[in-house]
């Protein structure tokens, strides 16, 4: 037999002396704390009222230091989110926080700070991405900060509804070149001349296996008084009714904050109609106006022919189960054209590749005729993720494409994407700037999806937005969108405001948030603001108002409606219209940035007391004085994305191990309810050659069906025993530092033994492949006991969560390989079993390196 | 106030210097590699536990920070600590504590030394890491790492066969 070098191996006694010695060291330099992370519990309670949901966030920060601390947290808040509160809670007092201009904010934290104050500062970095420091908190002591803020719920007017909390900024891609100066934030990513506040966005991220222990409760009230139909959440939630509605929260309280909480929810009777809610604060009339649209028999809806571009982010981030989500999403809106439409479809990761149809050399759009269609497809399948997130380059290829290419059609482009980039603002301006790329409809997909960017990204474009969560099932959360792409009902809204006192009628001069209204899109409400210009006096607000809409429909013929203002006293509406014309502000500003128009942004917003990104919520606890002569500043890492696949941070999917889905080259993650969790913690021979599975199957023809929706939530959350490092030893233990003389070849769980036999089983494999046809028998019982063993090892190791990963990698392939060995099928069909077999050992190999930290996780070969 | 600064090769030379200093290298299995690269260092930046370098010019610089943070997270890895442990232990560290951290594992790895070189002399047993050799399916020859046979190499395979014989 020749040797290789899965045959030698040292013998572990050693490095099992080192762990415990690592122990003992590590825990006599920091043994009183933990860990030192600050942030202790977050509370999201949410309360939908109106189709709006009044969202609190309490975060409390905890010092495990012996010296002063800042507390320093990136995360995140619903894409457009109006904050109108912030407070800091320090024992029994409560300190309010007043919105400054955000320099002046900056420097009024750091004073207090200097003399001795606590004080915290809330500041907004984008859409939906925010940074909250606290500082001056005593050695053992917890100050808490609380933020209150309005979103308007997104809903159908088939009465469904859906309410997304995100607990987590993932990591984003960053491009450009690193800046030679001090980066702006605390982040670990470098500013750079694309992204100069890179560092501001990018939060450290926790390793997988370190619990941060951050206590998560989340609940939302719905005051209903119908019933509610097709309920669904991310999370495993309860829900019980009280007088009022209804409440939902986790079941769970070690929820990992890693992926955002959805709540969708149907109501079952429900009268949505066109509405205007408007209030009358000091004279000024602020308004929301909810339109609904005309529904019109299918034959009316006239639509013309479209020329779609696809852009579907192919990068690293989108890796495994997200990357089929998003195929898959693609290959449904594909399936919407019609013969006389035309498509092209760009992957882009750092590049874009453009689908060809046929031989064609030639970029072009294609006929969605049957055969384009089925090209198209067969292009997707092909897909895999990797490299960056330059979605700005795929956006200006696709212009360049729509200018030189489309003619005579209606120009569409959809984007598929998570979102995940950090040069949103130059993104966001393309858009505004490039006409030329038509109607922009975008689908994230993602567990924690960048909603901030891709629903700007919409409405700047035009279109319209949805996101999926990966592994949900898609056919319906893109029925709408695929219904909408490229055909709006009505176009070119205006608006206007009347005021009828009695016998006169006028009309008055009004904002409006957005400025360019929105088209109206089939069984989609679209809502908008506006403020009266004038300040009406004590006796000049009398009478009705009225708010008329005109437009144009698709076929030329006129859209008018008039509806009647409804009065209340709602503070929120004029919250919230400060918070739309900001947004419209800012997208004004980031085309042509003068010092009048800034002005005029940090005016409204300190006037209105609502954040925006020139400004800072900022909170001083004057009360007392705090001792101390260091302050040490520490940034609290968060956990990488739920479903993120080759990331430390991402946990496995739980496979379903009784049908594996084959699919070549790639890992294919049918999830299932049990979970790869629970199975190995019981240690049972069978945890690889587990019940006996089909065959394998063939191939799916097309991408491959798309799991349970249950599936990817109902994965288990990790159990906090197997979550933690090794055990302490006791001091007894010291004992084990002493030689000893005969190592035991078998250290049950040890790393080692288990590298030992992948090697082993790769060797076997290896074996197998040369010999076949013959020795099929001996390999096969061979194989079945390294497997066997492997599985006794892993379930025995106290790293058995971490692990997790290995056995649903192996199960699949080294069954089927086992019955087709046993069945003494042609070796012509064992072969790619074994090769099938021995790429998923490399897998697995990989995932040991990575765990212990030698190898990097595929995820950082091409940055994001 | 001016600070040393290093390239990313200069660290790693240092961080190297620093470990056989102490004599880590030339133990176990090197499971450990002691070169952090570009795209290393980067993956240390993203978990928190290396601060972002300095950029100077086009060029990234470190200093005598990293050069503690990168020591301590390979001093822990020699110790076969999952990058996990390694995180929580690291965290949030200060300079002094770092250095603390490592002077203690340093000690300790000398003491743990020093016993097994005093229990080997008791026992005549110099190493402690033997290798095993797969012969074929379940046969397998352990052999001492620095093991070197005084016999012909015919003799030694007799002895072999002898000790199988009585076996089977």
């Amino acid at each position: 037999m020749t040797a290789s070098k899965g045959q030698t191996i040292s013998l572990t006694e050693s490095t099992e002396r080192l762990r415990s010695l690592g122990q003992l060291t590590c825990f006599a330099a920091g043994r009183e704390k933990e860990h030192r992370l600050p942030l202790a519990a977050v509370d999201i309670e949410a309360k939908c009222i109106d189709r709006a949901a009044h969202v609190s966030i309490r975060q409390t920060y905890q010092n495990n230091l012996s010296e002063l601390m800042e507390a320093v947290y990136i995360f995140p808040m619903a894409a457009g989110a109006c904050v109108t509160r912030f407070e800091m809670i320090v024992g029994e007092r409560r300190v309010k926080g007043l919105v400054k201009e955000r320099a002046a904010a900056r420097a009024e934290y750091q004073e207090a700070l200097n003399q001795g104050h606590r004080a915290s500062l809330l500041e907004q970095e984008r859409d939906n991405v925010f940074t909250v420091q606290v500082g001056n908190i005593m050695p053992g002591e917890s100050v808490a900060v609380e933020i209150e803020y309005v979103e308007l719920l997104s809903y159908f007017s088939d009465g469904s509804c859906s309410l997304r909390l995100p607990t987590v900024v993932p990591p984003r891609y960053v491009s450009g070149e690193p800046l030679s100066r001090d980066s702006v934030g605390v982040g670990v990513s470098p500013d750079t001349a694309v992204v100069p506040d890179a560092s501001r966005i990018s939060p450290p991220l926790l390793v997988d296996g370190f619990d941060a222990r951050v206590a998560l409760s989340i609940s939302v009230s719905l005051p209903v008084d119908a019933p509610l139909k097709s309920f669904s959440c991310s999370q495993h939630a309860v829900s019980y009714a009280f007088e009022e509605g209804v409440k939902v929260s986790l079941s769970r309280e070690d929820e990992v904050m890693d992926r955002d909480f959805v709540l969708n929810w149907r109501q079952a009777k429900d009268q949505i109609s066109s509405q205007v809610n408007a209030s009358l604060l000091s004279g000024k009339l602020t308004g929301m106006v909810t339109v609904l649209p005309p529904a019109l028999p299918e034959e009316e809806n006239f639509r013309s022919a479209r020329d779609v571009i696809f852009l579907l982010d192919r990068s690293g981030s989108m890796s495994g189960i997200k990357m089929d989500s998003a195929i898959r999403a693609c290959s449904i809106l594909l399936n919407t054209l019609e013969s006389r439409d035309r498509f092209a479809i760009g992957a882009f990761d750092n590049i874009v590749e453009w689908f060809r149809a046929g031989r064609q050399r030639k970029l072009c759009f294609t006929r969605a005729d049957n055969d384009g269609l089925s090209q198209g497809d067969q292009f997707l399948r092909e897909i895999t993720a990797r490299g960056g997130t330059e979605l700005f380059q795929a956006l200006q290829d696709a212009s360049t494409m729509m200018q030189e290419h489309s003619s005579g059609r209606q120009p569409v482009l959809v984007i598929v994407t998570d979102g995940q980039v950090a040069d949103e603002s130059r993104i966001l301006k393309l858009v505004q700037n490039r006409l030329g790329l038509g109607r922009v409809f975008c689908v994230g997909v993602d567990t924690s999806v960048n909603e901030g960017l891709l629903k700007r990204l919409a409405n700047l474009g035009g279109g319209t937005s949805v996101s999926v969560s990966p592994g949900e099932s898609l056919e319906h959360a893109l029925t709408a969108i695929g219904r909408e792409i490229g055909a709006p009902l009505v176009t070119d809204i205006s608006v206007s405001l009347q005021q009828n006192t009695g016998a006169a009628a006028r009309v008055m001069e009004i904002e409006q948030a957005p400025s360019r209204l929105l088209d109206l899109f089939e069984g989609r409400p679209t809502t908008f603001f506006f403020g009266s210009r004038e300040v009406l006096a004590e006796g000049e607000s009398a009478g009705e108002y009225s708010v008329s809409l005109k437009g144009r429909f698709a076929d030329g013929s006129s859209f008018i409606q008039e509806i009647p203002v409804k009065l209340s006293g709602e503070a929120v509406i004029g919250k919230l219209f400060a918070r739309h014309y900001l947004s419209e502000l800012e997208d004004q500003y980031r085309l042509n940035n003068t010092s009048t128009l800034r002005e005029r942004m940090i005016k409204l917003s300190v006037d209105s007391q609502i954040l925006c990104r020139l400004t800072a919520y900022l909170a001083v606890d004057k009360e007392e004085v705090v001792s101390g002569d260091s302050l040490r500043q520490i940034v609290q890492p968060v956990a990488a994305p739920a479903a993120w696949q080759g990331f430390a941070g991402a946990p496995a999917p739980a496979a379903s191990w009784n049908s594996p889905v084959q699919q070549k080259g790639r890992l294919s993650l049918q999830a299932g309810a049990g979970g790869a969790y629970s199975q190995i913690q019981d240690s049972d021979m069978d945890m690889i050659f587990g019940q006996v599975g089909g065959p394998s199957q063939p191939m799916p023809a097309s991408p491959p069906p798309a799991p349970k929706q249950a599936s990817l939530w109902g994965a288990p959350a990790r159990s906090r025993e197997m979550a933690e490092p090794p055990e302490i030893l006791p001091a007894a233990a010291c004992d084990a530092l002493a030689p000893c003389d005969s190592p035991a070849p078998g250290d049950v769980g040890s790393i080692e033994v288990i590298s030992r036999l992948l090697e082993e089983l790769e060797s076997r494999l290896h074996e197998l492949q040369s010999a076949l046809p013959s020795k099929s028998e001996s390999c096969r019982s061979e194989i079945e006991r390294l497997a066997r063993e492997l599985s006794e090892k892993l379930a025995a190791t106290s790293f058995a969560f971490e692990l997790g990963r290995l056995q649903s990698l192996l199960r699949g392939p080294l069954n089927d390989l086992r019955q087709a060995l046993s069945r003494s099928v042609a070796a012509s069909r064992i072969r790619p079993l074994v090769q099938e077999s021995l790429t998923r050992l490399t897998e697995a190999k990989g995932e040991i390196a990575v765990w212990k930290g030698e190898a990097l996780p595929d995820f950082w070969s091409g940055s994001i | 106030m001016k600070t040393t600064d290093y390239s990313l090769d200069e660290l790693a030379a240092l961080v190297k210097a620093r470990l056989s200093a102490v004599g880590q290298l030339d133990i176990g299995d090197n499971r450990v590699s002691p070169v952090p690269d570009a795209r290393t260092t980067r993956y240390y930046t993203s978990i928190g536990l290396l601060d972002r370098p300095l950029i100077v010019g086009r060029q990234a610089r470190y200093t005598e920070r990293h050069l503690l943070q990168l020591v301590a997270i390979k001093l822990l890895q020699y110790l076969s600590l999952p990058l996990s442990t390694i995180q929580s232990r690291l965290y949030g560290l200060s300079e002094i504590e770092l250095a603390a951290l490592i002077e203690a594992i340093e000690t300790k790895l000398q003491e743990s030394r020093q016993e097994s070189a005093g229990s080997d002399g008791q026992f005549g047993r110099p190493v402690q890491i033997w290798r095993e050799v797969v012969i074929e399916p379940g046969l397998k020859l352990m052999v001492q790492e620095d093991f070197s046979t005084g016999s012909p190499r015919e003799a030694l395979l007799k002895k072999i066969e002898q000790a199988l014989s009585h076996l089977t």
